[in-house]
């Protein structure tokens, strides 16, 4: 063999790879352009694309924890705290799976509000946005099935207020309660998993192929850090497995997760059920979904259309504070239960009428006084950064090898720790070594740059 | 009229004729039926003492997972003055399990403070007294001459409460 044989396997894995090539070319497949960009870009530019990728983890450990979940009245809390306690990574696969998830919700309110504030839903991607909308409803939806499966108190809190939600709405209610959640637990819980691994799923990826645009960007570097950072998040906060939900014993006060809590606070202001937890939430929603269609400004920028960006500043906003409001409980031991977490009505909804109010008052007066100035300092001091970062060859060399180094280190740290059973540890180190694997992408591409120049 | 248009118009009406026997195919999504409240004995009259209370599952069906199912926990309370009463253990509000207290001789959520009328079903206090539908569900009671307690039926809808009511 020898160098000759050598040459004809090349030959033989490059022929191989050139006939698959052609062969899918015929397929849906390459409609999709996938680019992967010679030069670090600002996130901004494919938030979207990082919210999928959360989506395809998400998949992936889903799939996984499916082996294992039992979606029954009985078994579902001891079948989670079996993947947790006993199986083989299940700790870290199902902390992976929680914490992508909020990685998901966070991008994605991200990835709105950047395409929001940069006027993106304008010059014919009215469809797009549209459908960006509904595919962040589903992740709320699925997010919302999917911690409810492990019925433990927390779990059980959530699924009783969305249970009491459905049957709060007027003449339908009741049948929709019915169709989406059967009678009886044995009946909901069934529904949420079916919901939650086949559904929603499902839907959000026939949505997603009229969300996607054809250009997408993948920027290997960016994504291994996110990677990495959810399994950092995951060492650092392990989602605990909480009390299990028995129906004998009453439950202790538990607030929902962070995504709920926003929710949880305007139903605990007293109103009408249907009202604060439905119809707000709903217009809420409506709203952003008319956006394209009454912002006719042609302009894309924030600054120009000031009642849109004072709606949108607006928005994230109540998003916050319903949020953190929803997580406060008056500590006051001495008061009953219902006083306690009483949300005052009046107050609370002065408060998110107030913020509208300020958001399109301090935009209007951002835009109409104090940015003409500060563009025109910009336009009179210009002075052009031409910033070139080269690094010599030399200390791309001593990085690469010692980034190596602790990649190693790390690596054997971390598989050290899991023998260990110091779960938490194991899982950061996987995720700073899977972060250092970022950088050095990184690296590389700058280093082929300087090659070509 | 054209032949073109006549063939069109024969084609959807065959269409919609043989569409039509499917629709009723929605029913399949609706749970129409709950569980059958059959007549089951729950106690005795000596299982409990006055001004307290005991769960009990109903209907019961010998399987652990259905009867675990809070759908068919119910709490039966025997009020001071010796009636018993029996209702649905399922808050109204967002559906937490709630209790008798013997001492305030009234019934309490413990998620978000609603408290109902032990005599009556009703909640007086904390956001399900401000629903629409406040009234508990109730178990049809009926004793026999050797003090067992039987339970045959339930008025109102679990979760959702007695309608109307
Ligand atoms: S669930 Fe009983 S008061 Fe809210």
């Amino acid at each position: 063999m020898g160098e000759k044989g050598h040459k004809n396997i090349g030959k033989l894995l490059a022929d191989l790879y050139n006939w698959v090539i052609d062969r899918l070319r015929r397929t849906v497949l390459f409609g999709i352009r996938l680019v992967i960009p010679k030069k670090l870009l600002s996130i901004h530019g494919f938030l979207g694309m990082l919210t999928l990728v959360t989506f395809i983890i998400l998949g992936v450990t889903g799939v996984l924890l499916a082996f294992y979940y039992k979606p029954s009245i009985t078994q579902a809390y001891t079948s989670v705290k079996l993947i947790n306690n006993e199986v083989e990574f299940g700790i870290i696969i199902r902390n992976i799976h929680y914490h992508a998830a909020n990685a998901m919700l966070i991008l994605a309110i991200y990835h709105l509000f950047y395409q929001l504030f940069s006027g993106k839903y304008k010059v014919r991607n009215e469809v797009i946005w549209i459908t960006g909308i509904i595919t962040g409803v589903l992740t709320f939806l699925e997010a919302y099935t999917g911690y409810d499966l492990i019925l433990n108190e927390r779990g059980v809190l959530a699924i009783n207020i969305g249970a009491s939600l459905t049957n709060s709405v007027p003449i339908i209610g009741r049948t929709l309660a019915s169709i989406l959640l059967g009678f009886g637990f044995s009946d909901i819980i069934l529904h949420f998993y079916i919901f939650h691994i086949l559904v929603i799923p499902l839907l959000m990826i026939i949505i997603l192929t009229i969300h996607l645009p054809r250009n997408l960007i993948f920027d290997p570097p960016v994504v291994a850090v996110l990677g990495g950072a959810i399994l950092i998040a995951a060492g650092l906060y392990p989602v605990p497995l909480g009390e299990g939900f028995n129906p004998n014993i009453p439950p202790g006060i538990t607030v929902p997760e962070w995504y709920i809590t926003g929710l949880y606070a305007l139903l605990r202001t007293g109103i009408d059920k249907f009202v604060a937890g439905v119809l707000l939430p709903t217009l809420f929603i409506v709203y952003f979904l008319l956006i394209p269609f009454i912002d006719k400004n042609k302009s894309m920028s924030w600054h120009d259309r000031p009642l849109i960006t004072g709606l949108g500043i607006a928005g994230l906003a109540q998003i916050a504070l319903t949020t953190v409001w929803g997580f406060y409980i008056n500590p006051n031991k001495v008061i009953g239960l219902a006083e306690r977490l009483a949300i005052d009505p009046i107050q609370f909804y002065i408060i998110l009428a107030i913020i509208i109010a300020a958001s399109i008052i301090a935009s209007y007066v951002y835009s109409i006084y104090i940015h003409p100035k500060i563009s025109q300092n910009r336009t009179s001091n210009k002075t052009v950064k031409n910033f070139k970062f080269t690094i010599s060859e030399r200390a791309i060399t001593a990085l690469v090898i010692a980034a190596i180094a602790i990649q190693v280190i790390l690596t054997i740290y971390s598989i050290n720790s899991y023998a260990n059973k110091l779960y938490n540890i194991s899982m950061i180190s996987m995720g700073a070594s899977l972060t250092i694997f970022g950088f050095l992408i990184h690296l590389a591409r700058i280093f082929s740059a300087q090659e070509g120049d | 009229m054209k032949r073109r248009d006549f063939v069109k118009g024969i084609v959807l009406a065959s269409g919609i004729v043989g569409i039509t026997p499917f629709i009723p195919a929605g029913k399949f999504l609706v749970t129409t039926f709950s569980f059958k409240y059959v007549r089951q004995k729950i106690a005795n009259v000596n299982d409990i003492p006055p001004n307290n209370r005991l769960l009990f599952t109903y209907p019961k069906t010998g399987d652990i997972e259905q009867d675990s199912d809070p759908f068919r926990k119910f709490l039966l309370i025997r009020l001071p003055n010796g009636e018993f009463k029996a209702y649905s253990a399922v808050c109204l509000h967002l559906w937490c399990i709630i209790d008798y207290k013997p001492d305030k001789v009234d019934i309490e959520c413990p998620c978000h403070g609603s408290t109902y009328n032990a005599q009556t079903g009703v909640a007086f206090k904390g956001p399900a007294s401000k629903q629409f539908n406040k009234t508990l569900p109730e178990v049809k009671l009926e004793i026999d001459d050797n003090g067992d307690i039987y339970a045959n039926g339930v008025i109102g809808v679990i979760g959702y409460g007695r309608e109307g009511a």
